[in-house]
């Protein structure tokens, strides 16, 4: 692993996506709404009169938030849960992000016919495609650990400390701190193999779409209650995560061909 | 510096290049021509290690291309057939991000040095976007050279530059050539290849002939000697130079002949000895200069090949 080439191209790239404005907005825009979103639906909480969360209108459910928020109340609760799925969607952004960056690492540069010369230089296959997905990832992780805040402080308008302590449980740092960069690379790797293997971009975006299924599968389940959040769990995620970047690098590294992307692609 | 042994690349069933066998000494200036589709731009990415052989082998720089395809493209500047430059980043950082991906040291001098040279120094902060296609080619041609490579590979080097940026580039190419660097140059400017290079091959899949550019005219045409006179010779003037020793044959014309001979310095006088003294007026004799394009067309044709024949 050569450290200055990594360097290199993780400089040009970052440079190349800060002066793509119109790509950049569009990465922007989903979590922004998103934060939006969820900040309007505390509001729209907030202005329900209490009689709403009285235990006859929620029976079904009550109990169960009850349970999972102990004292907080039901009308706490419920900021609590809402906000909780709110937090789940943007770690599937966080996801989702880096792929539509990295999926055009490598057929992007094919097209744009910039490949060849970076192809006939000594940099590894593996260098070069860890320095793309890691800066794929850098601008997706700013935006969802912007949203992350944006929306704790959202919730500070509207909820008392003990709903925000929920959504700052040391499970959810974890979750956007370690998981998130953990799964936003995976979906970068899983992305640049699709950039890797196809011939134009969007072909890489719709195979790219497809290769995040399982991924935002888990992320869902994990977070809307199928799977409970704790260290426990945070913990084999993480490893699991690690395991599969590694295969995922290697994976990328191997299924890229140099000859086939030259003498192919058209 | 380059050495290759029947090597060959398939894609499929399709042949790109097959036995090529050929020697490159250090500091000769190698041209390559063939027409589109012979077959040149796989033999450049198979000597700069971008693909593997599927037959034979060559080492580039004392590097196997195929055991070591790494180091040799630490060896090797290729210029593409496209400039292949980011169009977003300027023309500085384009350069700074090669030095960087090639470990050269100290790249700033250099840098400038290039830039300066092809006249780009002062519009090195400008996206390359919004550069013509011949700074980009300077550009290209610059970012092929920045690691001081011991071969260089330059793809159509002249394509879509103006006469001036042209003789920029060949005096370039000569000077790397006095410094010792070896070229391989694939081009379809005939003029330029007869300029620049020592030695040609021509290209098609195969190399059809290597020699210099004068020694394949000879070998293709011989020497033609053209004879104006003042009238039409009568045929016993043209046995007499029939008969002489040297002249291979001679074709009649309106007023004079064409001689096809052996040696200039020792037919030439015999001949204009033979007219005078058969009391022909002469009034020009003078060896037919045949172009490379000449050789080249017909190299093809003889093996049943257009220049333009492949898409």
């Amino acid at each position: 692993m050569n450290s200055r080439h990594i360097r290199a191209v993780m400089r040009r790239e970052w440079t190349e996506l800060v002066r793509t404005r119109t790509l950049l907005a569009t990465l922007a825009f989903v979590p922004l709404a998103l934060v939006a979103i969820s900040i309007g639906v505390e509001w729209s909480l907030s202005r329900l009169p209490d009689s709403a969360f009285d235990l006859g209108t929620g029976e079904v459910m009550v109990p169960g938030l009850l349970v999972r928020y102990g004292n907080l109340g039901v009308r706490y609760s419920v900021y609590a849960l809402l906000n909780e799925q709110s937090l789940a969607l943007l770690l599937i952004v966080a996801a989702a992000l880096p792929s539509s960056v990295a999926s055009h690492a490598i057929v992007g540069e094919k097209v744009e016919r910039t490949l060849e010369p970076l192809l006939a230089t000594p940099i590894s296959t593996r260098d070069l495609l860890l320095a793309k997905c890691v800066i794929a990832v850098l601008p997706s992780l700013a935006l969802t650990w912007l949203s992350y805040l944006a929306t704790l402080l959202g919730l500070s308008l509207f909820a008392p400390a003990s709903v925000i302590a929920v959504a700052m449980r040391l499970e959810w740092w974890l979750a956007y701190f370690v998981l998130a960069p953990l799964l936003a690379m995976a979906s970068s790797l899983a992305a640049a193999i699709a950039s890797s293997r196809v011939s134009d971009p969007r072909t890489a975006q719709g195979l790219t779409s497809f290769l995040l299924i399982p991924l935002v599968g888990t992320g869902i389940s994990a977070m809307t209650g199928f799977t409970s959040i704790d260290l426990g769990w945070v913990a084999i995620a993480t490893l699991s995560l690690v395991a599969l970047d590694l295969a995922l690098l290697w994976l990328a590294t191997r299924l890229f061909r140099r000859e086939t992307i030259l003498t192919r692609w058209r | 510096m380059i050495h290759a042994e029947n090597l060959g690349r398939r894609f499929g069933d399709y042949v790109a290049v097959e036995r090529l066998d050929l020697d490159v000494a250090r500091g000769e200036v190698f041209g390559l021509l063939g027409p589109n589709g012979a077959g040149k731009t796989t033999t450049l990415r198979l000597l700069t290690g971008l693909v593997a052989p599927t037959s034979g082998s060559a080492e580039v720089a004392g590097l196997s291309v195929v055991d070591e395809p790494e180091r040799v493209r630490t060896k090797v500047g290729i210029l593409t057939e496209t400039p292949g430059l980011y169009a977003r980043l300027d023309a500085l950082e384009n350069l700074r991000f090669y030095a960087e991906v090639y470990d050269v040291k100290d790249a700033t001098p250099k840098i400038r040095r290039y830039l300066e040279r092809f006249g780009l120094w002062e519009r090195r902060n400008e996206p390359v976007g919004a550069f013509s296609k011949g700074m980009r080619q300077k550009l290209a041609i610059a970012r092929a050279l920045l690691h001081d490579p011991e071969v260089v590979f330059l793809d159509e080097p002249t394509s879509a530059l103006d006469p001036e940026s042209s003789r920029t580039v060949r005096e370039l190419v000569s000077e790397l050539r006095a410094a010792g660097r070896t070229i391989v140059l694939s081009t379809h400017n005939l003029d330029e290849a007869e300029r620049l290079s020592d030695r040609i091959g021509v290209l098609d899949h195969t190399l059809l002939h290597v020699d210099t550019p004068r020694a394949l005219r000879r070998k293709l045409y011989g020497h033609l000697v053209e004879v104006d006179t003042l009238a039409a010779l009568d045929a016993e003037t043209l046995e007499a130079l029939r008969a002489l020793e040297g002249v291979k044959s001679v074709t009649p014309r309106l007023e004079g002949c064409a001689v096809a001979i052996e040696d200039v310095e020792r037919d030439v006088p015999r001949l204009i000895a033979t007219l005078v003294a058969r009391s022909v007026p002469i009034l020009r004799v003078a060896e037919q200069a045949r172009s490379l394009e000449d050789v080249y067309l017909d190299l093809l044709h003889r093996r049943g090949a257009s220049p333009d024949a492949h898409p």
